[in-house]
């Protein structure tokens, strides 16, 4: 039986995801954000880190299809694998991370609502009596989103 | 409808040119920047010489320069959306030509900065869209500001022009 070490993710009062526990490189408290006007509700906020001008995707605003808070007071930087190279994208977090130890038992089907994790998560598992999407980051902050607008 | 010269021309015609040398202009709206390549920029006049009462909707106006009538679009508001009023904190009016569209936007002020050697970032994939305002994103003074180009904003307020047509 294969296990495997996850963060999982706390998106909203309602809203839980994981990533692998080396897609997880940094939080920010307090972090200062730019906005950039005329992009996606959901995609609206950039951060500077270590030199890097990372996009701030709030997944909650695209699952849920509402307006987000403008300033949340923790965010997440994720690495993922692009086309060539190492590429990062933040998200906002309401609560800390947590680590997991996750075994194949735990997979279980995607939550139903609300719709569009199909579009954005691997596959996955059962925490206590939550289901845990497991992100796909390299769609998740491509340009995939925005044809499911 | 007010008419922007050239708008069959795609916004991504004529990207910002970055690098060594490259000289911007900064445009303030309300709490907005906007950067701009300097190159783009034709003249600035007074915000003073815009004349409303030709105006066409979404454009604040007209101001006639080198003998043609330019359209004189505005910023603003929290989202930075076409406006159909002139703040009174709106001093300056640019005059924008980039040999294929024509266009007048009006701000609070203006900055000239010289960015010497850092390249823009192209707007991330999963921010970027077809016609966006902004092109990419340039780190200055610990800040990341957003570049534009007069391609880009006559695009955006041609949105506007065609919402505004659709919704009466």
């Amino acid at each position: 039986m294969a296990e495997a070490t996850a963060w999982l993710l706390t998106l909203d009062a309602e809203l839980y995801a994981a990533v692998g526990v080396r897609e997880l490189i940094h939080l920010v408290q307090a972090p200062a954000l730019f906005t950039v006007p005329d992009t996606p509700a959901y995609c609206q906020q950039v951060l500077l880190w270590q030199e890097r001008i990372v996009p701030v995707m709030d997944l909650a605003t695209w699952l849920w299809g509402r307006r987000a808070a403008s300033a949340p007071s923790l965010v997440g930087v994720f690495a993922y694998q692009a086309t060539k190279t190492i590429a990062y994208g933040a998200l906002p977090l309401t609560a800390a991370p947590a680590r997991r130890q996750v075994s194949d038992e735990q997979a279980c089907a995607l939550p139903e609502h609300p719709p569009g994790w199909a579009h954005v998560a691997f596959s996955c598992f059962s925490d206590e009596d939550k289901k845990i999407p497991i992100l796909n980051l390299q769609r998740l902050f491509s340009d995939i989103l925005q044809h499911d607008d | 409808m007010a008419r922007i010269q050239g708008l069959d021309q795609s916004a991504q015609d004529s990207e910002p040119q970055a690098g060594e040398g490259a000289l911007w202009v900064a445009m303030y709206f309300d709490h907005h920047c906007l950067w701009l390549a300097q190159q783009e920029l034709c003249s600035l006049e007074s915000v003073l010489d815009v004349q409303r009462q030709d105006r066409v909707a979404p454009a604040v106006g007209v101001i006639n320069w080198a003998g043609q009538d330019w359209p004189v679009f505005c910023l603003g508001g929290a989202d930075l959306a076409v406006m159909i009023d002139l703040p009174a904190s709106r001093r300056v009016c640019l005059l924008l030509d980039n040999g294929q569209q024509r266009i007048a936007m009006v701000c609070d002020r203006i900055e000239m900065l010289a960015q010497s050697s850092r390249q823009y970032d192209p707007l991330p994939p999963c921010m970027d869209r077809s016609g966006a305002l902004v092109a990419g994103l340039i780190v200055h003074d610990e800040t990341v500001n957003c570049l534009t180009t007069a391609a880009r904003l006559a695009s955006f307020c041609q949105r506007a022009t065609l919402q505004g047509a659709k919704h009466g």
